[in-house]
């Protein structure tokens, strides 16, 4: 199955800024799969660079193998974004919108659009600037989802909305695609949102990507070992020290790899996934991930 | 995307034509009560009659309604409908809602720009072929050089260099506040520039020479339809330059003063158009290229 | 109509999954579950509760595995007809009275209720991670 999101090397800069440097991975097919960093991490530059509104400055990424400029078309049809904010036009009524939707996408589901509003029971006739900031997310994502799209894409799509409105939004968007299997790549700084909904997880910070992983695997490779105080330089063997952290008496260690056994007064501490989450980007310079292998795809 | 466009744009047509269609009204006006004044028509100027239709004409008239009106509009439109064009699309962030459907930047740029542009061109073209029309009705050799900016080809051709240029810096700033006001300052730049340097010069202007100076009057008379571009230059007996700009001199053996003929008005029409329609053409095509290629 | 209802404990530690499975196990051990009972479809347990289908996948697979439920493709998930011995009420009230024994020996010994939940929480974290591996 053709990775849906496949970068390698991919950078961006902003005039002196770099946004993005040398980033790297494969988002599987049939995942959904979390963006998490924090604010100007270079999330929303790694979503507009999947979904072409940018180009790289190095690197490239492929949406499906194909490669930047081939057959764009192609891609816009299998590809659904929802952009920070979800931007729609205010003056539009929603059946506007949908309308929109239709005339510009070459496969539309007209009826699952319909159905995925009336769920939520937004009326046709209302006008986008009269909806709320929860109706207008729902409505943004049963625009991206109308067209039956392969991939979905959406930037922080639940970052202004109440924990009502966040949840009624989640809830939409896995029964969407929990049929099709649609690979869904969502961005949040909030990893509260993500931990139900994810399988698999990506965390950018300071431009880069830290760690690219199925969240089972990465939650059964990392643990927190607590103990009595050690030098700094110490290192078990067999596991990467992600970070290391002492006081008088005490040493905590976070760890990737298996852990054989446990020394004497050792114990493992549970390592929730935010947790997790928290200690790689408190360690800017960590990261996890070997460098994926690159498909070729037929051209 | 055709429906798309006129949804979003309806609004705008809608005042577009609302204006345009009362300018036409009133020179329409103006003309027709112009054409039936009975007071006589006197060479290139007014005359109105006495009735009530006739009044209304001579205020509209003496405001220059239909005139700046028709200078100013070309860079007006150029500014509210060719700038947001583009940049409000990408101030308001819904770019990013456009660009990520099923259709190419450059399709729907093209479709924008042509269902715009071409209906909101209608309105100079029928708006110049009536100022011309009202322009005949003053004297038997009416001087349309005085409204050169206001007759047929070049309002269109002005209108549509506006609206290129504001698509384009639009495109280019992003923002269409900004983009408006750098538009109507580059439009003023280059309609001036070419009113003032180009027009004079593109057909080698006729030099008007007397050496009778006693009844030389600068502009001469004679020639009612014509368009002078300079000021009157004497000489004295050999051929020096004694003054520019007519002040008597006892030395002074003839004078000269350039013109343009009447005759030359719809072949100058022609020229200057097409300049601007040139200029329009490579602002439309940077426009797509920095759409297509440029912006995120 | 659904029959049973899930509901997840973000902060618990527990991975997602274990709890519905043991979410299962409750229900079939307080009657709300029956055999032949078909358990709620992954969209109706999406809809009811915003979860990684994936998850719902798992937990069901490893329920099945346990020989608890049985998957019928086309049909949905149904409880077995004979589901293990694990079940048995009798079973429960004993692994409840060991517990009750430990409790009462531990405050005895003078640990408090926080600290016995820790290392209650403690003992079973090592054991769910060893019944995993």
């Amino acid at each position: 199955m053709i990775a849906p999101i496949q970068a390698t090397s991919l950078g961006k800069r902003f005039g002196r800024t770099w946004a993005l440097r040398d980033c790297s991975i494969r988002v599987p097919a049939g995942k959904i799969a979390g963006l998490v960093g924090p604010n100007g991490a270079g999330k929303t530059t790694f979503l507009n660079l999947v979904a072409r509104l940018l180009e790289p400055t190095t690197g490239e990424v492929r949406v499906f193998g194909r490669s930047p400029r081939a057959q764009l078309m192609l891609l816009l049809d299998r590809m659904g974004y929802v952009a920070q904010d979800t931007p729609l036009y205010p003056s539009f009524t929603v059946s506007d919108m949908l309308a929109f939707g239709r005339r510009l996408n070459s496969r539309w589901d007209q009826a699952f659009a319909e159905q995925r509003l009336r769920r939520v029971e937004i009326p046709m006739e209302k006008q986008i600037r009269h909806l709320s900031g929860g109706q207008q997310s729902q409505v943004g994502l049963a625009l991206a989802l109308g067209k039956r799209p392969e991939l979905l894409i959406l930037d922080e799509p639940v970052a202004r909305l109440d924990p009502l409105a966040r949840r009624e939004f989640m809830q939409g968007l896995i029964e969407a695609v929990a049929e099709d299997g649609t690979s869904v790549l969502l961005s949040s700084h909030v990893i509260g949102d993500l931990e139900r909904v994810c399988d698999y997880l990506i965390i950018i910070s300071q431009g880069r990507v830290q760690v690219a992983g199925d969240i089972d695997a990465l939650l059964g490779s990392h643990h927190l070992l607590v103990g009595p105080r050690v030098d700094d330089s110490v290192r078990p063997p067999g596991v990467d020290v992600v970070k290391a952290s002492h006081t008088e008496r005490q040493s905590s260690l976070w760890v990737r790899g298996a852990v054989p056994h446990m020394p004497d007064g050792w114990r493992e501490e549970a390592l929730p996934l935010e947790e997790l989450v928290i200690t790689y980007l408190s360690v800017p310079g960590a990261a996890a991930l070997p460098r994926p292998e690159l498909e070729e795809v037929p051209a | 995307m055709s429906w798309v466009t006129w949804r979003q744009h309806r609004l705008e047509g809608a005042w577009t034509l609302a204006i345009g269609a009362l300018l036409a009204a009133a020179i329409a006006f103006v003309a027709y009560e112009l054409h039936v004044a009975s007071c006589g028509a006197i060479a290139n100027d007014y005359c109105f009659s006495d009735d009530i239709g006739g009044k209304i004409a001579q205020g509209l008239a003496r405001f220059n309604l239909y005139q700046y009106g028709l200078v100013v509009l070309p860079a007006l439109t150029g500014a509210f409908i060719g700038c947001p064009l583009v940049a409000r699309e990408i101030e308001n962030g819904t770019h990013r809602l456009a660009w990520t459907q099923g259709v190419t930047r450059l399709r729907w740029l093209v479709v924008k720009m042509t269902l715009v542009f071409v209906p909101v061109l209608v309105i100079p073209a029928v708006v110049g072929i009536l100022e011309a029309v009202l322009i005949n009705q003053m004297g038997s050799r009416p001087n349309h050089w005085a409204v050169f900016d206001q007759h047929a080809p070049m309002t269109v051709a002005s209108t549509l260099f506006a609206l290129a240029l504001g698509v384009a810096v639009g495109a280019v700033i992003g923002r269409s506040i900004p983009a408006m006001a750098v538009t109507l300052v580059l439009f003023v730049i280059v309609r001036i520039g070419l009113a003032e340097l180009g027009r004079p010069n593109y057909v080698a202007p006729v030099a008007f020479t007397t050496h009778d100076l006693n009844t030389f009057s600068s502009p001469p008379v004679g020639f009612p339809d014509a368009w002078w571009v300079d000021q009157a230059s004497q000489y004295d007996a050999g051929g020096h330059l004694l003054s520019s700009g007519f002040k008597y001199s006892t030395q002074a053996a003839y004078a000269v003063q350039h013109y343009q003929p009447g005759d030359r008005f719809w072949q100058f029409q022609t020229i200057e158009s097409a300049i601007l329609t040139v200029l329009a053409a490579a602002f439309i095509g940077f426009a797509i290229y920095w759409v297509t290629r440029r912006v995120s | 109509m659904a029959l049973i209802q899930f509901h997840l404990d973000q902060k618990s530690g527990i991975p997602f999954y274990v709890q519905l499975v043991q979410q299962v196990r409750r229900a079939l051990l307080f009657g709300v579950l029956k055999a032949g009972d078909r358990l709620p479809t992954v969209k109706e347990v999406v809809a009811q509760v915003a979860i990684n289908p994936n998850t719902v996948l798992r937990a069901y697979r490893d329920l099945e595995h346990d020989g608890v439920v049985i998957s019928r493709p086309g049909l949905g998930t149904f409880v077995s007809a004979t589901p293990p011995a694990s079940m048995a009420r009798d079973q429960y009230r004993s692994v409840r009275a060991d517990l009750e024994r430990s409790i009462r020996k531990a405050r005895a010994l003078g640990l408090d209720e926080d600290t016995l939940a820790s290392l209650f929480q403690h003992v079973l974290r090592e054991n769910s991670r060893e019944v995993v591996a």
